[in-house]
């Protein structure tokens, strides 16, 4: 029996699926002694879910939400990338900008999706502008260490070989950051996809954060569990399988190593 | 142009500069110039009662950093210590991760209605996850050898955990709540906002259904200002307190 016990618990995904069975079944317990309304049961939200595909419109705001994340997220990585290379290279600017980002970094999203509903009244401004704010200091701060750690050596021979300028940075810098670059995507879509709810509830009129602050109006929890749990699908998808899917296609030409 | 300093008041300088020219041309009501905001931060003050919001603010951030911090190295010590309760609080830690942030403010309300909680499970259930993963990451990388060494000279778990473990883990914990402090600041924000009646996230939406830009950005100024100097200044001593230690490295 203990050898059993033993071969399941270092097992890891039998204790993985272990957990998450638990965690169903103890969420399924406790939400008997309360009302959907409080704390709904796993099988009554799963309903909801499909309800909301269905019937309601569910597609459609995850479609806006997703647009609104895929639009800041590309204009703050694309600015963060740019002024972290410059950053990187000029020491000058590193200084210049090196204050600006610490003040960016500060910024509460709330503070940006206030102020740009005062400025530009309720529109897509509102998700796209608090986004690439919040998220381009921290792709500058990570893509300046990439450009650091740079090897000069193979920019001194790049040189030396007459390469242009514009050709050093693809041939040269563009590949040596590459880790750096999936590294920082990653953490700056996580933190991307928390703001896009936040902005929306503010600013917006439809989307999964409007959605989850109608339900919040209406104090019905079983639907904000709903939402939230669309949401959260999507998002570990697009982590799981589309930024997987792109490491292994960047990181082709790596030898593999086997263990 | 190679002194640091200089240039990082030239900077500052500039955006001052930009948005003061900018507020020349844009009604006060738009975007205010910074003699006006600054204004507005004396008298909120001086007259207004900034102190009293922005001290709340920072008791409510307190309280779920800790809170955090404290549930975060245990799950995280046990987690890296344990394989079996590595994996399995992993999926648990991976679905807290994902959540959005906003979702536990609302939850909060629902279950426990306007106050105090709000702030507290908020800030408790959104940074946990991640202090976890990174005590989680710094346990694995403890040095195995040093836990061994201790184990053979008889020394009791609880010591071992204080003598060894903790040292090891020190500048982890250290850099982790840095990371914990920063999104703790942001997230009591939207607590306030949402479910309490006062603090700096109450003033900001008080202000916004105003539409008075200009206290707007004096609240989140000298909010801005306070976190940055809590960061830099009273993080930066426990950093220095805590790696007393270490010899000096001159460069």
């Amino acid at each position: 029996m203990s050898k059993v016990l033993e071969k399941f618990t270092n097992n890891r995904l039998a204790v993985e699926i272990f957990s998450i069975a638990v965690l169903i079944l103890a969420w399924w317990v406790i939400s008997l002694n309360f009302t959907p309304r409080i704390l709904p049961g796993p099988l009554f939200v799963f309903n909801l879910i499909i309800q909301d595909f269905t019937e309601g419109n569910a597609a459609y705001h995850l479609g806006r939400t997703l647009i609104r994340l895929l639009v800041g997220f590309f204009a703050g990585f694309g600015i963060g990338t740019g002024l972290g290379v410059l950053t990187g290279i000029k020491r000058f600017w590193g200084n210049f900008f090196g204050i600006i980002v610490t003040i960016g970094l500060a910024f509460p999203s709330l503070v940006w999706a206030v102020l740009t509903v005062c400025w530009f009244g309720v529109s897509e401004m509102v998700a796209y502008i608090p986004i690439t704010l919040i998220i381009f200091p921290i792709v500058t701060v990570n893509i300046r260490e990439g450009t650091k750690a740079v090897d000069k050596s193979l920019v001194d021979m790049a040189k030396v070989f007459r390469i242009k300028k514009l050709g050093i940075i693809r041939r040269v810098y563009i590949p040596m950051l590459m880790p750096y670059l999936m590294g920082t995507m990653r953490f700056a879509f996580s933190t991307a996809w928390k703001i896009v709810t936040v902005t929306e509830i503010f600013g917006l009129t439809s989307g999964v954060g409007y959605m989850l602050a109608y339900w919040y109006h209406e104090l019905y929890a079983a639907q904000v569990f709903a939402w939230a749990i669309i949401f959260v699908i999507v998002v570990i998808f697009i982590e799981k399988f589309i930024f997987v899917q792109i490491d292994k296609k960047v990181f082709k030409w790596r030898p593999e190593a086997k263990l | 142009m190679k002194n640091r300093t200089l240039t990082e008041i030239l900077a500052l300088t500039l955006i001052i500069v930009i948005w003061w020219v900018a507020s020349l041309g844009l009604p006060s009501r738009v975007l205010p110039s910074p003699p006006v905001v600054l204004e507005y931060i004396i008298q909120d003050f001086v007259e207004g009662n900034a102190l009293f919001h922005i001290s709340q603010t920072l008791f409510r951030i307190i309280l779920g950093f800790f809170a955090a911090m404290g549930i975060g190295i245990a799950l995280g010590v046990l987690m890296g210590t344990k394989r079996f309760w590595g994996n399995f609080f992993g999926t648990w830690i991976m679905v807290g991760l994902s959540f959005p942030d906003i979702m536990w403010p609302i939850l909060a309300i629902i279950w426990f209605g306007l106050g105090e909680m709000v702030a507290f499970l908020s800030i408790t259930m959104i940074v946990m996850p991640s202090v976890t993963v990174h005590i989680f990451e710094g346990v694995k990388a403890t040095d195995k050898s040093l836990v061994d060494m201790a184990k053979v000279f008889r020394i009791k778990k609880l010591s071992i955990i204080r003598r060894v473990y903790i040292p090891m883990l020190m500048p982890h914990i250290m850099s982790t709540m840095r990371y914990a402090l920063a999104v703790s600041w942001k997230i009591v924000i939207i607590a306030e906002l949402f479910g309490l009646s006062n603090g700096v996230g109450f003033m900001l939406n008080f202000w916004y259904r105003k539409f008075q830009v200009g206290q707007i950005l004096a609240w989140a100024l000298m909010f801005i200002i306070i976190m940055v100097i809590l960061d830099k200044f009273v993080l930066d001593a426990i950093e220095k307190r805590a790696f007393k230690w270490r010899p000096e490295v001159k460069l």
